[in-house]
């Protein structure tokens, strides 16, 4: 026998544990001992079988009435704690499972909410923007034609396009120039109205004529501009005039030159 | 050493067959009836701590550990915790009532000691009243070794060696009882 269970044997931890006396770890040691030493276990098993022996040496005839009043009272199956709180905890589980859901649903709709009003505020900033730059430009086109500099010459076809009505719009201190086209007649696809400016006796182009109603249209500005005209070209715009096809024309030395009121 | 019943019972209890009362009452009561006489001096109160503790074992019987303690050990803590809280509690609602000389003095006029439990009795006879003393104390009135030590009179170290002593005086009164019975 190692010193080490002789030890444990002499104190008296063996017998404190066979009265319910241990402190929970005293009470694991024991235990510890019982389960690796067969002797502690023999002389464990020894002990306890005296104290049935003692308690029995002095068992005494119970009244009979008290068996059945104990079956009586024991009818029912046992009914352990553990189902109980394990109902408990499962309740509590699904319960915290289910808020957790939710709360994980309402923030997927805020976060979709959040997204969709960032989208809605980037849509609107850029129609802000682009609200002002239209608004820019709508001040500055009615800033050019309200200035005093600001020539109004009307375009009107010949034979050839006699629907054709346009009014240009030079302003030679501040090099601009608009157009706003009223009516244009209708070509075939393949064919556009292309707008030139005679420079030095050369046509340069400017800007292919389409239909703008109300809103008026910058053209490129060129210098000592002599007139404007307008010839039917293929489609996508031609670099040199087709003279033949010339459909309108304005000289801005001529008398429809007429200045802004 | 389990026996065979002992096994039985302890099978039947942890499946929660209802006929392992049955069989712990047929088998322990006599001895769990006397612990619990022991501890509280009272045979109508020892009924209802039996009777209790019936029910706790029941109740409990999946918390029993065949590993830790033999049936009985188990079944004596049960009886013998439930009859020490009877006693106390018994002792509160009496608010301080003097007690006679004859209420410490264990009588057992009306109880006869059961028949097949005699030859016990007259084994633990053979145990010194010192030893019997200090074993009664700590195993049938619930007191600690400390307890015992302060109601007995002796020093905490006697308490200890007397418990030791004793115990294994029984191992040794009891030892000859079974080489007797296995010589038979």
């Amino acid at each position: 026998m190692s010193d080490r269970v002789s030890q444990f044997l002499e104190s008296d931890l063996l017998e404190r544990y066979l009265m319910g006396a241990t402190s929970p770890m005293e009470s694991q040691e024991v235990e510890y001992f019982v389960a690796k030493f067969p002797e502690v276990k023999t002389t464990y098993n020894e002990l306890q079988e005296n104290l049935e022996n003692y308690a029995a040496s002095y068992a005494v005839d119970v009244p009979g009435d008290l068996r059945a009043k104990i079956l009586k009272q024991t009818k029912a199956k046992p009914k352990r704690a553990l189902p109980l709180l394990a109902i408990a905890a499962c309740t509590i589980a699904t319960l915290f499972g289910l808020v957790a859901m939710m709360i994980y649903n309402q923030n997927q709709e805020l976060l979709e909410d959040r997204k969709f009003t960032s989208n809605l505020l980037e849509n609107l900033n850029d129609d802000i923007v682009s609200n002002r730059q239209m608004l820019q430009s709508v001040e500055e086109q009615f800033m050019i034609l309200n200035n005093t500099a600001t020539q109004k010459y009307i375009l009107k076809g010949n034979n050839r396009a006699n629907r054709l009505e346009a009014v240009a719009y030079i302003n030679e201190l501040e090099k601009r120039s608009y157009v706003h086209v009223n009516t244009l007649p209708e070509l075939p696809d393949e064919q556009v109205y292309q707008m030139w400016a005679s420079v030095d006796g050369k046509l340069v182009p400017l800007d292919i004529l389409k239909v703008t109603k109300d809103n008026l249209v910058e053209i490129p500005y060129e210098e000592r501009m002599a007139s404007i005209n307008v010839t039917i070209e293929p489609k996508g715009g031609s670099k040199e005039a087709t003279k033949a096809n010339e459909v309108a024309t304005i000289k801005f030395d001529q008398e429809q030159q007429i200045p802004i009121p | 050493m389990k026996t065979f019943v002992e096994k039985h019972i302890v099978d039947l209890l942890k499946t929660g067959d209802e006929r392992a009362i049955g069989l712990l009452y047929d088998h322990y009561a006599p001895a769990l009836y006397g612990v619990a006489i022991k501890v509280t001096h009272d045979e109508e109160l020892a009924q209802d701590v039996l009777q209790e503790s019936f029910v706790k074992i029941w109740k409990n019987a999946h918390k029993y550990d065949a590993d830790k303690a033999r049936l009985f050990t188990w079944l004596f803590r049960v009886v013998q915790n439930t009859a020490i809280d009877k006693v106390r509690s018994r002792k509160r609602k009496m608010n301080k009532e003097v007690q006679t000389d004859d209420s410490n003095v264990y009588h057992l006029q009306s109880t006869s000691l059961a028949i097949e439990h005699m030859d016990l009795q007259e084994h633990t006879d053979g145990l010194e009243d010192k030893y019997r003393v200090v074993i009664d104390a700590l195993f049938f009135q619930g007191m600690t070794q400390q307890e015992a030590s302060d109601e007995l009179n002796i020093p905490l170290g006697t308490v200890k060696s007397r418990l030791k002593i004793g115990l294994r005086e029984l191992r040794k009164l009891f030892g000859v009882l079974f080489l007797m019975i296995s010589v038979l």
